[in-house]
């Protein structure tokens, strides 16, 4: 039954049309990569006959412009820690959130770790991704670079997905254990997760077993979670630093704005964390259910 | 034992082998996967390696039933494979002080070969040796052993190759499939590594138990 549910979704879940002129497409080691235009908006899509998912959306008239909703929430992550002097992000599909913190804090360290090499390549032919001794890209598993590169940020930004898929090893308790080792003190870790799945609750719940506070935004069909130790933050601090960033950066997006849909986790689903040893992904992204981490959160004290 | 019970008993035995050397290939990627990532290369490893395991296993099986033609041996290999298998999850220790799961050896051996080679690819395949080499190599001698086993005469010998194989290889898809979609979606990648562990010692007990044929 199991095995069944999981054809139907492949055969349902989560697709967009296939939309404008196609400039190019590629066959890469890990992806069918589509890169299309429509008006003035590139489109970079991974798929198969004609189903096909939106990993990065750039609009040519404006660099600092980012059309996918929930990579702006994946910026409220910024408010958090004390200082942001470095950035690591995991999956840069078109780069352009990477690209857009490049563009408004040029004297901050951003890496940006990708898989694929063709994503990498398209990324910097069609959207406009250029990289420098500030802007690097490095082309490797994100997991493998966390335990082997030793250096440390102030956040790290999680945005791995293929497909509809997110690899199981970047969803484990001991990935976050990982991801925590090479977080700065006050650091704090930011993640996209798609909500319409029991992954949602598993992913909230290994989330929670990892970091002592969960932060969630709803973000316009995706969540973005962003999860951090030590005292918990109240909003008042974060508005506060959200607004001399602000001043700082001018954010197209402005972060005490960002931060308004704030919404804090107060208690982690019901759910057993996923760990290296048993993280059924695949099946659990299979099966639709109600998820209960919205059932436990409430908006920040004023 | 009757001919027709030894016969049925190493047709029987080369599925259940059949099923474990799939799945444990199968089951090698959860291992390997949060060390070397998910992509081709750790595929590539995977199957190269289980290939190469098997070639091993095919060439020393048929030198070694030459000389000595016995089930009995054949189960001391059987066990072997299963004590290899035990050995990758046994365990050694906690992770960084904050023990979620306790250390197993193959974990600690990727590690080690993580750290001691600087190229991925290089890296992930001696990973997928140290964990599955051994085991698939000493199921591997399960073949030449059974055709040697079995024939007697020059008049059948075809049918019972073709039956070693063809048993043995649905064996291998029954346990490709049924790790892969059932045990695990269902229970954790050390208890499947025991689970195998148990069905190849009851198969190597089986052999060592099985007489001369009449």
């Amino acid at each position: 039954m199991r095995i069944f549910a999981f054809l139907i979704i492949l055969l349902t879940a989560g697709q967009a049309m296939a939309q404008g002129q196609l400039l190019e497409s590629r066959e890469s080691l890990y992806n069918n990569i589509y890169v299309r235009q429509s008006g003035d908006t590139v489109i970079m899509q991974f798929g198969k006959n004609k189903r096909y998912w939106t990993e990065s959306m750039y609009d040519t008239t404006d660099d600092a412009a980012l059309p996918v909703n929930y990579t702006r929430y994946m910026t409220a992550a910024l408010s958090y820690p004390e200082r942001v002097g470095s950035i690591l992000e995991i999956g840069l599909g078109g780069g352009r959130t990477a690209a857009y913190l490049h563009l408004h804090m040029p004297e901050v360290e951003i890496l940006s770790v990708e898989l694929d090499p063709d994503v990498v390549e398209l990324a910097e032919k069609y959207f406009n991704v250029k990289t420098n001794e500030r802007f690097q890209i490095e082309t490797r598993d994100g997991r493998i670079h966390l335990v082997r590169d030793r250096r440390s940020h102030d956040v790290i930004m999680i945005d791995a997905y293929r497909g509809p898929f997110v690899p199981f090893h970047l969803l484990t308790k001991e990935f976050f254990l990982t991801v925590k080792r090479r977080l700065n003190p006050g650091g704090i870790v930011a993640q996209n997760i798609e909500p319409s799945t029991m992954l949602f609750d598993a992913a909230l719940a290994t989330l929670s077993s990892a970091f002592e506070h969960v932060d969630l935004y709803p973000a316009g069909g995706n969540v973005v979670a962003i999860a951090y130790d030590g005292e918990a933050l109240a909003q008042q601090a974060l508005a506060a630093r959200a607004e001399a960033l602000q001043q700082a950066h001018a954010f197209k997006y402005p972060l005490p704005i960002l931060l308004e849909e704030r919404r804090i986790l107060t208690k982690p689903p019901d759910h057993e964390p996923l760990i290296d040893d048993f993280a059924p992904v695949e099946m659990l992204k299979s099966i639709e259910r109600h998820n209960q981490g919205v059932d436990h959160i409430s908006k920040p004290a004023e | 034992m009757s001919d027709r019970t030894f016969r049925l008993a190493i047709y029987l035995n080369g599925f259940v082998l059949g099923f474990v050397l799939m799945g444990f290939e199968m089951l090698g990627s959860r291992f390997l996967n949060p060390y070397f990532g998910s992509g081709i290369n750790t595929w590539a490893a995977l199957i190269s390696v289980t290939l190469f395991a098997l070639t091993v296993g095919y060439f020393i099986g048929g030198r070694v039933v030459d000389r000595w033609p016995s089930p009995r041996l054949l189960g001391v290999l059987v066990l072997m494979a299963a004590v290899t298998m035990v050995l990758i999850v046994v365990p050694v220790g906690g992770l960084d002080g904050d023990p979620i799961e306790w250390e197993y050896l193959g974990e600690t051996m990727m590690i080690a070969v993580g750290e001691a080679v600087p190229d991925d690819r290089a890296g992930v395949t001696l990973a997928a040796a140290g964990l599955i080499f051994a085991p698939i190599c000493l199921i591997a001698c399960y073949s030449p052993f059974a055709v040697r086993l079995l024939l007697v005469s020059t008049d059948s010998s075809g049918q019972q190759v073709g039956n070693v194989y063809g048993i043995s290889t649905f064996g291998n898809i029954l346990g490709t499939l049924a790790t892969s979609f059932w045990l695990i979606p269902s229970i954790g990648s050390k208890a499947i590594t025991l689970t195998f562990a148990g069905i190849t010692v009851l198969s190597a007990l089986m052999l060592m138990l099985m007489g001369r044929r009449r």
